[in-house]
C-alpha cells in the first residue's frame, strides 16, 4: 500500500477587529451559505461563515469529521441565559439552553455540509487551535477519519471594556473576532500539495529543539511564533536547531484566543519563494510547547 | 401578566412573538391566522413549540402542557389565541 | 504503538465516595430522587435530583475541585502513579457545564453587591478548568477539555487511550465532571424533560431525566494487570436528524454501535452485556431501542440502565457509568432496576431487573448527546 499523508486541501477565514458596534452576521451568513440559518447566535454564525469559506462549493465526503475549538466558546448565549436566570428571574429559553452546549456548533456545521462523521469540541487554555488539530491528527493517523474539517471560532461580546476584563486584557487592548478553518484529507504521500506532517505538544525547550531539528528543511524553513510564545526564547531554541523565525502571520492582529488558526492559511496565501516548510510554535504558561509542521 | 387584548390584536401579537422566539425570517402578514404552526405550514418543530410555550407562560400566564393541550394550542395562531383566551377565562 | 489498559478508577456520586462503595450500592434497587427547590425570580422551581450528599449549592467555589480531585486521587492511587509518572501523564477532562457552578456563584454575588454585574467575569476560558486541575494534581503532560455534552467524558476516554497507545503520553488521567448548577437544572425544566418520579428508561411510563451529579476518573496506562479492562473499540458519529434527540428510526444509533463493535472485532452475538444510554425521554429511548433491535435482533444480551441510580450526570455520565458498569462486572454482576423497563411490549427491549451474573467478556456502552453527538464504546476484560 502506498504511504499515506495528510493533505491540507482548503483553508478559509473570517477575521475582523471589533469596535463597539459589532456587525450583524445574519446577512453575511445568508450571503456565504446561500440561505438563512435560524436559531443560531453570533458564535455559530461565525463558525459557519469560516467553515463555508473553507469548503467553498465542494461536497465533502459524508464521513468527514468536524473538530471545533474555541478559547471562550459561545459567551453570548451563555451570558444571555445567566442574565435571564440570575438578573431577570426568567427560566432559560429552550433554544438558548441548547445552544449553551458547545458542540451545538458542530451540529450546525455537520448539517450544513451534509456530514455524519466524528464530531468533537475540544479546548485548551493556550493551545486551542492546536488541540483541535491534534485530535484530527490522532483520528487520521488511527484511520478513524480520512477527511476532517478543523476550525477555531472566537467571538467578541460587547461592551468591549467588559470583554477585555473577561479576557484579562489591559484597558484599550484591540480585540477581534476570528474563525479559521482547514479541510484535511488523507492521500498518497507521493502526491503534490501542502501536507500537515506533525502536531505535537512538547514538554520543554529541549523537546522543542529536537522537534524543530527533525522537521526543518534548511533554508526552505519558515518558523512562526504563536501568540503566547516568547519570541526571544523561541528564537534561541530554534537557532540551536539551525532555524531562524521568519514568518509573522500575526502582524498587527488584534487579540482573540485562537490566533494560531490563522497561521496555516496565511502561510498558504503568502508562501515566500523557495520556502517549503512552515513550523509553528506556541507556548503555555507552564513552559510546554505546541508545534505543528506544514510542508510542500 | 398583561391584560388580554381583543382576539384580533392577540393573534397579531402572537405572530410577532413566534417570529421573534423562533428566529423566522418572514413577515407576520405572510402567516394566515389558520396556518398550522408545526410541521406543514410554518414548519416549526418540537423545540420551537417549547420555546413558544415558555414565552406564552411568561407573557400571558398560561401553561400549555404536553399532549392534547399542545396539539390544540399549536394548530394555528388563531387556535393559540383561543387557547389563551379560554385558559384566562377559566382562571378568572 | 503500545496496548493500553484501565489501571485505576475513582468516583463520587449519589451512590458514594469510592468505586468499592458504589459497587455495593449497585446491588440494591435505585433510590427515589429528592425534590430540590431552585430559586427563580421571586419564587422557586422544584426539580428532581440525585445529587451528592450535602447541600448542592453549599460552597460551590470549593465543592467542584474538592470532588473532582477526590475522584482523581482515588484513580491515581489505584494506578500507583508517582510524581515522576504524573509529569508525563496527559489529562483529559470531559464535561458539559465546566465550572459554571462557580461562575454562577460569582455572578450571583456580584449582583447581590448592588454594583455593575456581568456574567462570566470570574472565568470565561473554556480551557481554564483543565489547566487548574492538571496543576493541582501535578499532571505535567498536555491537558485537553472535551466538551461534547453527554458524550464528553466517553469521548475523552477515547482520545486519552489514543495518546497512550501512540506514546504521546505515558499515562492518561481521564476525568468526567458534572455538578449541580441552575442553568442546567432550569434548562432541562424549560425543555420539559424532568421526571419527578424517577427515571424509568425503556418503560411505557418514562417521563424524562432526574438531575444527576458525578465526578469520575480513570487512569489508562501500558501496564497490563490481571482482570483489567481495556478499550477495544469505539465510534463517534454525528446525527444531524435533530439537535436534541437521535433519529427515532434507530438507524444512526445502530450505525455507531455497529462501527464500535466492528472496530473491536466483536460480533453482536458475543457481547456480554450492554449499558444503554437510557435517558428515559420519549424520543431517545425510542431511537435507542430501535437501534438495539437492528443490531442484536432477537439476541439482545443483558441490557442495563444506570441513570436510575445516579440521575443523568450529563458530561460526566460517560465515565461515571463506565466506572459503575466495569466495577460491577469485575464483581461478577450487571446492575438491575427492579420494575423499570421490565415489559418488552412497549419498545421491544427490557432491562435487567436485579443484579444479573456476568463473566469476563466484551461490554458495549452507549452514549448520545445534544448536538447529535453519538458514541459507543466496547470495553473488554476477556
Amino acid at each position: 500500500m502506498a504511504e499515506r499523508a495528510i493533505f491540507i486541501r482548503a483553508a478559509g477565514d473570517y477575521y475582523a477587529q471589533a469596535d463597539e458596534a459589532l456587525p450583524e452576521l445574519g446577512p453575511l451568513v445568508k450571503q456565504t451559505l446561500g440561505a438563512q440559518v435560524r436559531r443560531v447566535g453570533r458564535f455559530v454564525q461565525l463558525a459557519l461563515i469560516g467553515a463555508a469559506r473553507c469548503v467553498g462549493q465542494r461536497q465533502l465526503p459524508a464521513t468527514t469529521g468536524v473538530y471545533l475549538t474555541s478559547g471562550r466558546g459561545d459567551m453570548e448565549v451563555t451570558a444571555d441565559v445567566m442574565e435571564q436566570l440570575f438578573r431577570d428571574g426568567q427560566a432559560p429559553r429552550p433554544l438558548s439552553f441548547i445552544n449553551t452546549v458547545s458542540n451545538s456548533a458542530c451540529f450546525y456545521i455537520a448539517k450544513q455540509f451534509g456530514l455524519r462523521g466524528r464530531s468533537a469540541f475540544v479546548c485548551n487554555r493556550y493551545f486551542s487551535f492546536e488541540s483541535a488539530l491534534q485530535l484530527a491528527m490522532l483520528d487520521m493517523e488511527a484511520g478513524v477519519s480520512t477527511s476532517a474539517l478543523v476550525g477555531s471560532t472566537d467571538i467578541v461580546l460587547a461592551p468591549l471594556d467588559v470583554h477585555r476584563k473577561r479576557l484579562r486584557l489591559a484597558e484599550g487592548t484591540p480585540v477581534a473576532e476570528g474563525s479559521h478553518w482547514l479541510w484535511l484529507e488523507a492521500g498518497d504521500a507521493a502526491d503534490e500539495g501542502a501536507k500537515l506532517t506533525s502536531v505535537e505538544v512538547l514538554a520543554d525547550g529541549a523537546a522543542l529543539e529536537t522537534w524543530i531539528a527533525r522537521h526543518a528543511r534548511g533554508a526552505g524553513t519558515a518558523l512562526s511564533v504563536g501568540q503566547f510564545g516568547d519570541a526571544t526564547e523561541t528564537a534561541a531554541i530554534a537557532a540551536r536547531a539551525g532555524v531562524t523565525p521568519t514568518f509573522d502571520y500575526r502582524d498587527g492582529r488584534a487579540y482573540y484566543d485562537s490566533q494560531s488558526g490563522a497561521a496555516v492559511s496565511a502561510f498558504l496565501a503568502q508562501r515566500p519563494e523557495g520556502v517549503t516548510t512552515l513550523l509553528h510554535v506556541n507556548r503555555d504558561a507552564e513552559g510546554r510547547f505546541a508545534a505543528f509542521a506544514v510542508r510542500f | 401578566m398583561t391584560a388580554l387584548p381583543n382576539r384580533e390584536t392577540l393573534i397579531a401579537g402572537l405572530k410577532e412573538m413566534i417570529l421573534a422566539e423562533c428566529d423566522l425570517d418572514r413577515d407576520a402578514d405572510s402567516i394566515p391566522d389558520d396556518m398550522a404552526l408545526i410541521a406543514d405550514g410554518l414548519e416549526l418543530d418540537s423545540l420551537d413549540a417549547l420555546q413558544i410555550s415558555l414565552a406564552v407562560k411568561e407573557r400571558y400566564g398560561v401553561r400549555i402542557e404536553g399532549g392534547p393541550d399542545a396539539r390544540r394550542a399549536f394548530a394555528s395562531t388563531a387556535a393559540l389565541a383561543d387557547f389563551i383566551i379560554d385558559a384566562r377565562t377559566a382562571a378568572a | 504503538m503500545t496496548d493500553a489498559w484501565l489501571v485505576g478508577a475513582g468516583i463520587r456520586s449519589a451512590l458514594g465516595d469510592s468505586v468499592a462503595a458504589t459497587v455495593e450500592v449497585l446491588r440494591r434497587p435505585p433510590s427515589a430522587p429528592r425534590m430540590l427547590d431552585v430559586p427563580l425570580g421571586a419564587g422557586v422551581e422544584v426539580v428532581p435530583s440525585l445529587g451528592m450528599a450535602g447541600a448542592v449549592e453549599e460552597d460551590p467555589e470549593n465543592r467542584l475541585y474538592r470532588l473532582v480531585e477526590g475522584a482523581a486521587r482515588e484513580a491515581i492511587a489505584e494506578a500507583e502513579l508517582g510524581p515522576d509518572e504524573l509529569k508525563t501523564t496527559a489529562l483529559l477532562l470531559g464535561t458539559s457545564s465546566l465550572d459554571i457552578s462557580m461562575t454562577e456563584a460569582a455572578y450571583a454575588r456580584d449582583l447581590a453587591s448592588g454594583g455593575e454585574a456581568y456574567p462570566l467575569m470570574s472565568n470565561s476560558s473554556m480551557g481554564e478548568m483543565g489547566r487548574v486541575l492538571a496543576k493541582r494534581l501535578g499532571v505535567g503532560g498536555m491537558d485537553l477539555t472535551i466538551n461534547t455534552a453527554c458524550t464528553a467524558s466517553a469521548n475523552a476516554l477515547v482520545y486519552g487511550d489514543m495518546l497512550v497507545r501512540t506514546r504521546r503520553a505515558s499515562h492518561a488521567l481521564i476525568l468526567g465532571t458534572e455538578l449541580f448548577n441552575r442553568t442546567t437544572a432550569l434548562g432541562f425544566r424549560s425543555l420539559d424533560l424532568l421526571a419527578p418520579d424517577g427515571m424509568r428508561p425503556f418503560d411505557k411510563n418514562r417521563r424524562g431525566i432526574v438531575l444527576g451529579e458525578a465526578c469520575a476518573a480513570v487512569v489508562v496506562g501500558p501496564e497490563r494487570r490481571e482482570g483489567a479492562f481495556r478499550l477495544t473499540g469505539s465510534a463517534n458519529l454525528c446525527d444531524t436528524h435533530g439537535i436534541s434527540a437521535a433519529n427515532p428510526d434507530g438507524s444512526t444509533v445502530a450505525a455507531v454501535m455497529r462501527e464500535a463493535l466492528g472496530a473491536a472485532g466483536v460480533a453482536p452475538g458475543d457481547v456480554a452485556a450492554v449499558k444503554s444510554h437510557g435517558t428515559a425521554s420519549l424520543l431517545n429511548d425510542e431511537a435507542e431501542a430501535a437501534g438495539l433491535r437492528q443490531v442484536f435482533g432477537d439476541g439482545l444480551p443483558p441490557l442495563c440502565a444506570l441513570k436510575p441510580f445516579i440521575g443523568h450526570a450529563f458530561g460526566a455520565c460517560g465515565l461515571a457509568e463506565l466506572v459503575m458498569l466495569l466495577g460491577a462486572a469485575s464483581a461478577g454482576f450487571v446492575p438491575g432496576t427492579p420494575g423499570v423497563g421490565a415489559d418488552p411490549s412497549d419498545l421491544g427491549v427490557s432491562l435487567t431487573q436485579g443484579p444479573t451474573p456476568v463473566g469476563r467478556g466484551d461490554f458495549l456502552l452507549n452514549y448520545f448527546g445534544f448536538g447529535g453527538n453519538n458514541t459507543a464504546l466496547v470495553m473488554s476484560n476477556g
